[in-house]
């Protein structure tokens, strides 16, 4: 039973470790490693034993042996059982092993969910909507912007040109430095959200391409994908994220979310910083933690403004636990809708 | 250990854990057997009275060697772990031999192995028998987080170094098992040292399983009773539920008691082996016992 460990169980355990990390799961090289011996020593046909082995060597805490279970259950897809999902070439594989480690984890199954599919028609009008966003609140107040609207005056160039060039006096002002955009975007995609999805994914995808702004989805776990989004295909950073975000949960814990957000990424966190929320604010958890994260958050940032789908609806009244939760922290609350026209947010902007 | 480490595999494991009366499913059998084959300690997670220890202890005596036991606390420090000089003996030598030899005979003698007292570390570094010894570090949570710091060096070097002596290092690699109920988080240093274990609680058809094995002319219908009872207890918000030790235990009085079927009178009398908190007693007698004794009578 002890065979060598071929390139695809590396690359495959690579990129299982790489996922598990992004749910805050410390996997060293060792414990990659380490699994990889493992695999050397079980029966790699053997799914179930594939699974132990990875459970002992490379998570080692209950309480996150379920993120295994859904990735290794090929995430969000539903309709088809890992092992009848085997759309890999199966030549190109060289043994039976290899054939059993494809049937266990797919990407292309897992882009094959409609979840992250969105349209381009409306992404001009998300593009002005974050821009416009981003110009009002996600701006930096540099230090020599609001010394002076002309920039600040440079006395050791202005001291080196008056002289060399024979000026009695001449001042000489630095230019005004336009800093990027820093703001931060959490994006619920719980089971709740799926219809919403196909308007949420164009302004994920613009929002992270922005600046050095960050993006995160969460349901039950939050997860970092402002590098899973860089691609400037939308369509391929689509099922990039699909495959990448496939062991996401389908219900949705806000409270827990944000406070991650709050304690693993507090350095992304920055007290000029823009926090975009998009929920529905259905959520499962404790609203005493989304009071809490969301206090936390509001000494951090700047601005929080919530963006919620329900909210489209005129009749719509924030009376969920965590809406009311949440409500006394943010900024401003929106219908997700107002992204697609640019020019009704305008107007909502400059109301203050 | 290069015999057991080429020999072992999942069948003789399982055939080890049958043989010694150990319900083990592949979900237990594959860590151990792949720490045993990695040559690295098995860290061992779960609530108390699940069977951690039990492993170990099956481990020991399947494999026909010595299970060397550490049992951790709060204040265990190395020299409690590792040896100590057998003080008396040496001051005794010394008056005994100050007359006849020079001073440097004497200390050459004196920090001998003769005069050192192995604690279960050095034990199972210098243990000589066929196969490697079983090492059992018991409650790790429970001692300080210097003493884990320490353990690391001994984990990956599977390494003593006594000062007066030098460095001893095992011929053969014992089987490390760690066992730790939780009460502390364990440092990410030792987790990545381990193959890793979780042991949760049993489903009601393994319990009976275990019931059977372990109670000896437990009548059938009792034995489910036993098994559903323990089963709903573990779904109430208690502080302490029951493990299989408590399960065991209490099938075990039941047959003591003569018991043939389980009554409400009964229950109430014999709750206490399962529920060991008061106030989880309280709380499953004010609301959960005619709802308990529902379950027992519908079979």
């Amino acid at each position: 039973m002890n065979k060598e460990v071929s390139s695809f169980s590396i690359e495959w355990l690579t990129d299982i470790a790489e996922r598990l990390r992004a749910y805050g799961i410390k996997i060293g090289t060792s414990e990659v490693i380490d699994s990889a011996t493992a695999l050397s020593y079980i029966d790699p046909t053997d799914r179930r034993q594939v699974y132990l082995a990875l459970m002992a060597t490379m998570i080692k805490d209950n309480t996150k042996l379920e993120l295994l279970d859904s990735l290794m259950a090929g995430g969000r897809s539903e309709q088809k059982n890992v092992y009848t999902v085997l759309d890999y070439d199966h030549t190109s594989l060289k043994g039976e092993a290899e054939w059993a480690l494809a049937a266990t984890y797919s990407p292309d199954d897992m882009s094959a969910s409609p979840l992250f599919k969105a349209g381009e028609e409306k992404v001009k009008s998300i593009r002005l909507s974050v821009n416009l966003l981003l110009r009002k609140y996600g701006k930096r107040p540099g230090r020599r912007s609001r010394s002076s609207r002309l920039g600040s005056i440079d006395f050791k160039r202005m001291m080196r040109r008056n002289v060399s060039r024979g000026w009695l006096y001449k001042v000489i002002r630095s230019k005004k430095k336009r800093t990027k955009g820093d703001a931060v975007m959490v994006c619920d995609v719980s089971g709740s959200m799926e219809e919403d999805m196909k308007d949420i994914f164009p302004v994920l995808w613009l929002f992270s391409s922005l600046g050095h702004n960050q993006a995160f989805i969460f349901s039950t776990e939050l997860l970092c994908v402002t590098h899973v989004l860089k691609s400037r295909e939308m369509t391929s950073a689509s099922k990039e994220l699909e495959r990448y975000a496939g062991g996401l949960g389908r219900g949705t814990r806000i409270g827990y979310a944000l406070n991650c957000l709050a304690t693993r990424y507090e350095d992304t966190l920055k007290d000029y910083s823009l926090l975009l929320v998009i929920s529905d604010g259905c959520d499962q958890g404790n609203p005493n933690q989304i009071d809490s994260s969301m206090k936390r958050l509001s000494e951090f940032v700047g601005n929080i403004i919530w963006f919620n789908p329900l909210a489209d609806q005129s009749s719509y009244k924030p009376e969920t636990a965590a809406m009311v939760a949440s409500l006394p922290y943010l900024h401003k609350l929106l219908p997700l809708k107002i992204l697609m026209n640019p020019s009704q947010l305008r107007k909502e902007l400059a109301q203050g | 250990m290069d015999s057991l480490k080429d020999n072992v595999t999942t069948s003789t494991l399982s055939d080890i854990f049958i043989r010694e009366g150990y319900v083990a499913d592949e979900s237990i059998i594959i860590p151990v057997y792949l720490a045993i084959k990695m040559e690295k300690p098995l860290l061992i997670e779960g609530e108390a009275g699940c069977g951690k220890t039990e492993i170990a202890k099956v481990l020991a005596h399947g494999l026909n060697t010595e299970l060397i036991r550490l049992q951790c606390y709060e204040g265990l420090d190395s020299s409690s772990a590792i040896y100590e000089w057998d003080y008396l003996r040496q001051l005794l030598k010394v008056r005994i031999e100050e007359s006849r030899k020079t001073a440097e005979e004497i200390e050459h003698e004196l920090f001998s192995e003769r005069y050192l007292q192995k604690r279960p570390l050095l034990r199972a570094v210098s243990f000589e028998g066929k196969s490697p010894p079983v090492l059992l570090i018991d409650e790790i949570d429970r001692a300080d987080e210097e003493f884990e710091g320490f353990l690391l060096e001994f984990l990956s070097e599977f390494q003593v170094t006594v000062p007066e002596i030098g460095s001893i290092r095992a011929k053969m690699k014992p089987i490390v098992v760690l066992t730790s109920n939780r009460t502390r988080e364990l440092g990410d240093g030792l987790r990545r040292r381990c193959i890793y274990l979780h042991i949760g609680y049993p489903t009601k058809d393994k319990e009976l399983h275990i019931l059977r094995l372990k109670v000896p002319g437990l009548p059938e219908r009792l034995g489910e009773q036993v098994a559903r009872i323990s089963e709903r207890l573990r779904s109430i918000e208690i502080q302490k539920k029951p493990g299989i030790s408590e399960t065991v235990d209490f099938a075990n009085s039941l047959l003591t008691l003569n018991c043939k079927t389980l009554d409400r009178s009964m229950l109430d009398k014999t709750l206490g082996l399962l529920l060991k908190n008061p106030n989880d007693l309280s709380k499953v007698r004010q609301y959960y016992m005619e709802e308990i004794e529902k379950l027992v009578q519908n079979e």
